[in-house]
């Protein structure tokens, strides 16, 4: 990773982890839908970042979110496990010709079918993990499996929308 | 031996992960009771500014119910001003006696609520003050319908408090029909409603009984409002009934909130440490 893309990298990680305190954590609907916009940033981490950097990124970016929701580690493990997964699901999703190394899984550079079968993939399993810690039993199962659908299909959309508004096709 | 370095380092991705994820875990589970804790809460200095920014720009969106809410609260005291002995902090389930007492026993400060949830199962309240302004871990905190929760961390100019609407908080109540003293806890997920732990079945409780905090566990005075049974029920092969409690504060519009200091809650503490030291 150069250096110029690590410092875009961190504007990026401030402007995800900002917008979800102030915006997406005052974003839910119904009750049941909440908005994790900040699992953004790390579903756009380069391709080719190693699974170490993944993780340890994942947890500390989880734990940052996890000070201002007063849930101490339980948005670090979720995004821990999210991250662990995240090559393994890329794998599965990843077409045959491969993929450009160093390349950012947008929308505009993966196609809105690979891109939505991944974050919609991706932030089921990060919601899982999120919602079932927090209640820390499986008792009111129902209930909590349908926060974790209507936060999984909230946050895409809230995705989709930053995708379209701040992520460019790289001009080379 | 080298054959074992190879394994851990083939695997370090793998290793890492189960490294990360036991601190996690012990995190979520045990590292709320250390002194440290209280860097990684809504009560420090960074996150309690921007949280208290993000405040100022939501007041202006619900002035007119907190404008409802005051007026609400100044008519009951105009009333206990006119007619001190029925107050509709409960106190008059308390004898002459210790009615005079009260003043000087607990100490109210007014606070702002800067963060607030009551979706999760373990919700809670930040507020805009701190040990500047004497707050301490462990105080008591009611709005002007109820109660709300319990002073969790301090830092010097904001606190984080558990709310009433944490599936771990148990609060000692009275179920002020039939004298019994039981325990509330809120098990999610409406807010509105409540549990009424421990009730034995040879009570005869109403829907719509009051239920308010009995004073043993000194935290909070006696007499505050918590809620009204809802409903109840007797589950077979149980030994208590299955009640719930309709809560008198309405978590999804608070604004202002009092935290109370008990004056002779070290009093209280040492004694009962003495008598009972392992408690």
């Amino acid at each position: 990773m150069s250096n110029r893309s690590l410092i875009g990298q961190m504007i990026a990680l401030i402007l995800y982890v900002l917008g979800q305190v102030t915006l997406g954590s005052q974003f839910i609907l119904f009750d049941r839908a909440f908005t994790l916009l900040y699992v953004g940033f790390l579903l756009m981490l380069p391709l080719d970042t190693g699974p170490l950097l993944l993780m340890v990124v994942g947890f500390l970016t989880g734990l940052t979110v996890d000070i201002f929701y007063d849930t101490l580690g339980i948005n670090a493990v979720s995004a821990l496990v999210l991250m662990y997964v995240r090559p393994r699901i890329i794998a599965l999703l990843t077409p045959q010709g491969g993929i450009e190394p160093g390349a950012t899984p947008s929308m505009v550079n993966m196609g809105t079918t690979w891109f939505s079968t991944y974050v919609l993939f991706s932030l089921l399993v990060y919601n899982l993990v999120l919602f079932f810690l927090e209640a820390s039993s499986f008792r009111p199962f129902f209930y909590i499996m349908g926060n974790v659908l209507a936060s999984t299909i909230l946050t895409y959309l809230v995705l989709v929308i930053i995708q379209l508004a701040f992520y460019r096709k790289k001009t080379v | 031996m080298q054959q074992l370095f190879r394994f851990i380092f083939q695997n370090r991705s793998h290793f890492t992960f189960l490294l990360l994820l036991i601190l996690g875990l012990f995190l979520v589970t045990r590292f709320n009771s250390y002194q440290a804790a209280i860097y990684f809460h809504t009560s420090n200095q960074v996150s309690g500014g921007l949280l208290e920014s993000r405040q100022e720009i939501k007041d202006y969106f619900n002035l007119r119910a907190v404008n409802q809410q005051m007026a609400e609260e100044n008519a009951r005291l105009r009333q206990a001003l006119v007619n001190p002995i029925p107050y509709r902090l409960g106190l008059s389930i308390l004898p002459p006696s210790r009615r005079q007492a009260l003043p000087d026993q607990y100490r109210f400060q007014e606070a702002k609520v800067i963060n607030n949830s009551w979706q999760r199962f373990r919700n809670y309240i930040t507020l805009n003050k701190g040990e500047a302004d004497g707050l301490e871990s462990g105080m008591a905190v009611i709005g002007p319908e109820g109660i709300v929760g319990q002073v969790m961390h301090v830092s010097r100019n904001y606190a984080t408090a558990t709310s009433l609407l944490h599936n771990d908080l148990k609060v000692s109540c009275l179920l002020t029909s039939t004298g019994n003293y039981c325990t509330i806890n809120w098990q999610g997920p409406d807010p509105q409603v409540a549990k009424l732990l421990y009730l034995p079945l040879h009570t005869d409780p109403q829907v719509g009984d009051t239920v308010v905090t009995s004073g043993y566990n000194a935290v909070f005075p006696a007499g505050l409002p918590i809620g009204r049974i809802k409903s109840f029920e007797q589950a077979s092969d149980a030994n208590f009934y299955d009640v719930d409690v309709e809560l008198t504060t309405d978590f999804q519009s608070l604004s202002y909130v009092y935290v109370i200091e008990n004056q002779y809650r070290p009093e209280k503490d040492s004694l009962e440490q003495v008598t009972n030291p392992e408690l």
